[in-house]
């Protein structure tokens, strides 16, 4: 081969390049001014940034170019594909996680669970304590592990999450006087007890609580109950974190009890009705909050049930998808979300005798949220 | 503005390009020096005002000096003596003002107040890069610049304002006046930008999220393996991102017809560290050789001055590098190193395996690193105890989870840290298989425009709730 031909070999070579490079800026230059711009983000659960104004005033702050760099970041083209590709290339590569979620075994997304200070995990005990001692009560305690314990066969090989087990026993041992219900076997060694796509249990794992806190706390048999399907497209939080989009959409359902229980629901706001359901959920993103209808400060549930009893739950979300299954076992419940109800929960115990006072947290909660410090 | 975001890539480097080459070549040096501007007044718009007067100061005096080199020399001197204090002043205020003012009330005396004023960008760098054209001009070696706005796009030249290299007056003095921008440079250029870019998006990005994972656990959750492993992740980190940066400079430079000095030279596979020294920033070491240690005396003035030389010169070093005293610990720790290796370590290395010299080298390297990246100092030194002496556990499974989660990254890492690419290119010249280059490109930029997309992916999650 002569000179001059390899000279134009890669005179060609560097033409196709600097073709490839242009085009590649000045196409995706000119399909992101031609985009449709969006401004709510469901999988985020946020607003879009706004285009900030061009004033003098605005740019002379400083904080015009973040503000139009985050405008122009988060509307740029095909945004939630560019999120995909990402996520598909990490897995490809051989990485087990993508933004704290792994990627499961038949198409689950597991949160990722690493170790972190122990602080608020002590500080949650000692808060038990107290107010189990200062007020004389005897405090269910159903601590439900997350899906890298429940699910953890579905688990990629080579995952790492702190073991909730351990977590568990601590807290049994340090709640010695406490009836502590512990369903991690169980939903272990159960398949299908966890959403494929949300962080949260699912009926079938929270049926599985049932039947231990009848076991345990009200010594009788379960009662008969069935489940409907509400919706086949529930993408829960995990696949909006893990950006792994084309992950299958989990089913959602109702859980009806045989005979059929009449309920009056009163929120801390004043609504009420007279289901435990949120049908409007199911329009919206987070159908999870089709169950008790999402977080709420305090929540008042009276039914029909034959038992007399009353019940107190302290809890996190995990309990939303139980509450249905004890809605049956008792005529008055009063439902207490720490992290938005300040006020003293144990004025409400008025019949010590007749109420069973439970504290319904996953494990991360009571790991990572401080709210329960704040019981009295 | 970051070259790695998407905004640089699809909207200011878009503009930026057409109209460079749209204006007749006497027009680009202007249309440099204002597109500089506005890259650099984007972020920092009334910062604009403090380069335009570090402009204009070493503008004048440069052309003083050289007015009076010749017939008034001592004239000469009290001009570019006014020039570098004014220099170091500025850089002093904006840099060490609440440092100094910190450690000034912490020994009780309240003489001034920390003022919290934002870090221009790049002025570490632009007040070294401007302050070399005057004493330049005063050691003969340059003529001044005659042209006020050329000498402006020479500071501001938005690809190395940020991150450098520090490009001397005098590597670009011809350039700047008469240049002949050219497809094969453009093409290299290209190819020089999308590995920095990869390099910083790719690689830095992602083992800086070990290195975050890493040092946010409880002491008591890091095994020795751990440590290492996350250490490992930041030196990584570190060298991807200021590496990386200085590619996408070095390559957005020939785009617009300029060669601009290497930074980098492999400097993980250094034998020693002064060895380390001439690979690692090395527009920095020379800057310092050439404008601090050499000026003091540097060897000519017998062994102990020459010690002290190399202590000023690395505490300095050190200092540049950020107004804390870990910074200074980091510096001074480089010196000492080099003063045992030019006294005795060096010959005893020479007589040592490569991978031994190459062992030893990596371990003060990641040590120094500890120290680099522990703002607080004795945070650092429990990090460090962690390392050498031992932690609860030598290894767990969060040690074994993290390399076999980043496996890949690791290896990559590795692979880009020793001159392999470049035998991988010169093989597929030979083997006529260059057709490769575009769709490397084409598929580095694919990647890192995904990559980049995702780190502004920030789900508000009630993920606890």
């Amino acid at each position: 081969m002569n000179n001059s031909s390899s000279e134009k070999r890669i005179s060609l070579m560097q033409k196709i390049t600097i073709a490839v490079f242009l085009v590649f800026i000045y196409a995706m230059a000119a399909l992101n001014l031609a985009a449709p711009k969006y401004t709510y983000s469901e999988n985020e659960n946020r607003y879009l940034s706004e285009l900030p104004s061009l004033s003098f005033s605005e740019i002379l702050s400083g904080h015009f170019d973040t503000a139009f760099e985050d405008w122009f970041t988060d509307h740029f083209v095909a945004r939630s594909s560019w999120i995909c590709v990402k996520a598909k290339t990490v897995q490809l590569a051989g990485v087990l996680e993508n933004n704290g979620v792994y990627f499961g075994k038949n198409g689950r997304l597991i949160r990722q669970f690493l170790p972190g200070s122990d602080k608020m995990f002590r500080s949650g005990i000692s808060a038990l304590q107290d107010f189990s001692e200062k007020n004389n009560f005897h405090l269910n305690i159903l601590l439900i592990p997350e899906a890298s314990y429940g699910e953890r066969d579905s688990l990629p090989s080579g995952a790492f999450n702190i073991n909730e087990k351990e977590l568990i026993e601590t807290v049994k041992k340090e709640c010695s006087g406490q009836t502590v219900i512990d369903v991690s076997d169980i939903l272990q060694k159960t398949e299908n007890t966890y959403f494929h796509t949300d962080h949260h249990w699912n009926e079938r794992g929270a049926a599985l609580a049932y039947e231990a806190i009848c076991r345990e706390v009200l010594h009788k048999e379960p009662g008969n109950y069935r489940y409907d399907k509400v919706s086949s497209s529930f993408c829960g939080t995990m696949y909006s974190r893990s950006g792994a989009f084309w992950t299958k959409p989990d089913e959602l359902y109702r859980i009806d009890f045989e005979p059929g229980i009449e309920v009056s629901v009163e929120y801390e706001n004043g609504n009420r009705t007279a289901s435990l359901y949120d049908a409007h959920k199911l329009e919206v993103k987070d159908k999870y909050a089709y169950y008790l209808g999402g977080n709420h400060a305090a929540v008042h549930i009276r039914t029909n049930a034959a038992s007399g009893r009353s019940a107190v739950i302290i809890k996190d979300s995990f309990a939303h998808i139980l509450i249905p299954f004890l809605a049956a076992e008792y005529s008055d419940i009063m439902v207490y979300d720490l992290r938005y109800y300040h006020e003293p929960v144990s004025e409400s115990v008025t019949d010590q005798v007749n109420t069973d006072i439970y504290v319904i947290y996953s494990t991360d909660s009571f790991v990572n949220d401080s709210s329960l410090s704040a019981l009295w | 503005m970051v070259f790695s975001s998407l905004t640089f890539l699809f909207a200011y480097l878009p503009a930026v390009l057409a109209v460079y080459y749209a204006v007749k070549p006497e027009w680009r040096n202007p249309v440099l020096f204002l597109v500089s501007l506005f890259f650099y007044g984007w972020g920092e718009p009334v910062y604009i005002l403090v380069m335009l007067f570090s402009i204009i100061v070493n503008y004048l005096a440069a052309t003083g000096i050289f007015r009076f080199r010749n017939t008034d020399k001592s004239r000469a001197k009290r001009i570019l003596l006014l020039c570098i204090v004014v220099n170091i002043a500025i850089l002093g205020f904006f840099k060490y003002w609440d440092f100094i003012a910190g450690n000034l009330n912490a020994l009780g005396i309240k003489a001034i107040r920390p003022l919290r004023l934002g870090l221009p960008i790049g002025i570490s760098f632009y007040t070294f890069q401007a302050m070399s054209y005057p004493i330049d001009v005063w050691q003969g070696k340059t003529e001044p610049q005659k042209d006020m706005v050329s000498f402006g796009a020479y500071v501001t030249m938005f690809p190395q304002l940020i991150a450098g290299p520090i490009v001397r007056y005098t590597d670009i003095a011809a350039q700047l006046n008469k240049r002949k921008e050219n497809q094969d440079q453009f093409t290299r250029g290209i190819c020089r930008f999308t590995a920095g870019l990869s390099k910083k998006v790719l690689l830095a990005n992602n083992a800086g999220r070990i290195w975050e994972s890493v040092s946010s656990l409880p002491l008591s959750e890091i095994s020795t393996l751990t440590a290492w492993t996350g250490i490992i992740a930041f030196a990584f980190q570190i060298y991807f991102d200021f590496s990386g940066y200085s590619d996408m400079a070095i390559g957005l430079g020939k785009m617009f017809g300029f060669d601009f000095p290497e930074n980098f030279n492999y400097p993980y596979i250094s034998r020693s560290i002064t060895e380390f020294w001439r690979r690692w920033h090395m527009s920095l070491s020379y800057w310092f050789r050439d404008y601090v240690y050499i000026p003091l005396g540097g060897n000519r003035k017998g062994i102990r001055r020459q010690i002290l030389n190399i202590l000023i010169v690395w505490i300095l070093t050190g200092f540049w590098h950020g107004a804390s005293w870990n910074f200074v610990l980091w510096g001074l720790m480089y010196g000492i190193i080099l003063i045992f290796e030019k006294a005795f370590l060096l010959k005893k290395l020479e007589k040592c395996p490569g991978w031994i010299c190459r062992l030893y080298t990596m371990v003060i390297v990641l040590t120094a690193w500890v120290l680099f990246a522990f703002t607080d100092i004795g945070a650092g030194l429990s990090y460090l105890k962690l390392m050498f002496f031992g932690a609860a556990r030598f290894t767990d499974g969060l040690a074994v989870y993290y390399l076999r989660n980043n496996i890949l990254l690791f290896v990559l890492c590795i692979a880009s840290s020793i001159p392999v690419a470049e035998s991988l290119c010169s093989f597929l010249r030979k083997q006529k298989l260059d057709i490769v280059y575009p769709l490397l490109v084409l598929g580095a930029l694919f990647l890192c425009t995904a990559f980049i997309t995702d780190a502004s992916y920030n789900p508000f999650l009630y993920f606890r709730f």
